[in-house]
């Protein structure tokens, strides 16, 4: 019985390296993550469209039809939109009013800040480089990654929809590999940890959607140019506490500013972030955000540079929310073992 | 049926292996398909029954969340069907019609038990009180 269940222990340690493996070998593991932070939060709705009578196969294709679909048509009217801005960001900052405020903050910065060496320093041309070198990354990345894009666009609702489908039967064979006398504890382990991550993924998901659409229109009121860029990016980073809003408000500054010369619009942007913040935490965050997973401060920077370092941008961006899986696995881990009697 | 069948999880332990603890967490039921199962009181010492194929225990873990009431050991080597509340409950989300069945008939089972256990409490009542009033005529 003992040998029986060390080696049952044995293949479970060999498949839980093996998913570190899985996490370490960089591309494919992105692309896992996210399939599965996506299925995740699709489950309840594929469950609903199931208790419509429909089996598990018709609910996961019926809502991976609709979504993929719904992204068609998203792309069919935002990408217009978005090459129109990133044309105007090819051409913008060119007017009188840019001219004038860059100018003002030259002859500031040069007669505040000359001791630094910056006497000399000519921001309009800083200000030209920064732009093409901006605009060749978009470039280089729309060209070179255009095939690891098409196969992501592609195998991404490819694994959605086979974890959707074949989910609950994965989670089954791999409850079948625990050992017995651990047996119940892994069902509830699961269970708790599926409760709560549930809430937590999909409050995360729900409210940076919100977020992300309130600073849009919020910025097209405030006639600041890219607004969808900055909108959708501001909701993105809402993904990360603490530095993520500020993230979120800076472009919007930078570019309200230098297109209107006024400085006075920086403090508008300001007041309307924090005003979207304020409705966030009073009106979003409590009724999407259910449960909460508190990180600390430091663990949240540490998170974002190494999701940064292994993945990159996209790698800062669900940092925080596997390191609150992580840390829900863990608690809950604990505080499940603590109910057992594994010693006796 | 299909769907029931789809949500249990197949068990095999040898003999005098330990299926659930007193005490612990209990998450739902078994039913045995083969072998025979003991279930025993630890904080009594004594053993409380012994079941086998087809017999079924850990039923009320399905319904509540107290602690398992009494320690379930494998007497031979079994075979048995693991029925878990959470199962049970994202089956009642899927299909609502079939849960209700299930649970309807859980709750038949449980009040035959309830039925039975009343009727043996009775019958101990009976019997004391009969012990009760030998001992006092004894005593007189």
């Amino acid at each position: 019985m003992q040998v029986r269940n060390h080696k049952k222990i044995l293949w479970l340690s060999l498949f839980l390296l093996a998913c570190l493996f899985i996490i370490f070998i960089g591309g494919a593991a992105k692309l896992l993550i996210i399939a599965a932070l996506l299925a995740y939060i699709l489950d309840p709705l594929a469950t609903r469209i199931e208790s419509r009578g429909l089996s598990r196969t018709s609910a996961a294709t019926l809502l991976m039809a609709t979504l993929i679909a719904g992204l068609i048509l998203m792309l069919v009217v935002l990408v217009p939109l978005l090459f129109d801005q990133l044309k105007s960001l090819q051409t913008g900052f060119g007017g009188e009013k840019t001219s004038q405020a860059m100018e003002r903050l030259q002859t500031m910065v040069r007669s505040r800040f000359g001791f630094l060496g910056l006497a000399d320093v000519d921001l309009m041309e800083k200000m030209t480089a920064l732009k093409s070198g901006l605009l060749e990354k978009i470039s280089k990345f729309l060209i070179e990654d255009s095939i690891s894009l098409i196969v992501h666009s592609v195998s991404i609702p490819f694994i959605i929809f086979f974890l959707l489908k074949d989910g609950r039967e994965l989670k089954k064979r791999l409850i079948r590999m625990v050992p017995n006398r651990y047996f119940e504890f892994s069902m509830d382990l699961i269970h708790k940890m599926d409760q709560q991550l549930g809430n937590y993924l999909r409050g995360q998901f729900l409210d940076a959607l919100t977020f992300g659409a309130l600073a849009t229109i919020a910025l097209w009121l405030l006639d600041v140019k890219y607004f969808l860029f900055i909108g959708v990016f501001a909701g993105m980073a809402n993904l990360i506490p603490y530095v993520g809003p500020i993230a979120g408000m800076i472009p919007a500054i930078v570019v309200s500013v230098l297109d209107s010369g006024d400085a006075m619009r920086a403090v508008y942007v300001i007041l309307t972030f924090a005003g979207l913040k304020l409705i966030d935490d009073v009106f979003i965050q409590p009724f999407v955000v259910a449960q909460s997973v508190d990180l600390h401060p430091v663990l949240v920077l540490v998170a974002i540079i190494i999701g940064g370092h292994l993945f990159g941008i996209l790698g800062m961006l669900i940092a925080v929310p596997c390191t609150g899986f992580f840390k829900v696995v863990l608690c809950e881990s604990l505080q499940t073992l603590k109910k057992y009697r594994f010693t006796a | 049926m299909a769907a029931v069948v789809r949500i249990l999880h197949e068990r095999e332990y040898q003999a005098e292996e330990i299926i659930f603890r007193e005490n612990e967490p209990g998450m739902g039921m078994y039913i045995i398909h083969t072998g025979t199962v003991a279930i025993i009181s630890e904080s009594g010492q004594l053993q409380l029954s012994e079941l086998s194929d087809g017999a079924f225990f850990g039923d009320v873990a399905l319904l509540d969340d107290a602690p398992r009431s009494a320690t379930a050991v494998a007497k031979t080597a079994c075979k048995i069907f693991g029925f878990f509340q959470p199962d049970l409950f994202a089956l009642m989300e899927r299909d609502p019609q079939l849960g209700l069945k299930i649970v309807f008939r859980l709750a038949r089972l449980i009040a035959e038990r309830l039925r039975k256990t009343n009727q043996r409490v009775q019958e101990l009542n009976q019997e004391l009180q009969k012990i009760k009033s030998a001992g006092m005529t004894h005593a007189s």
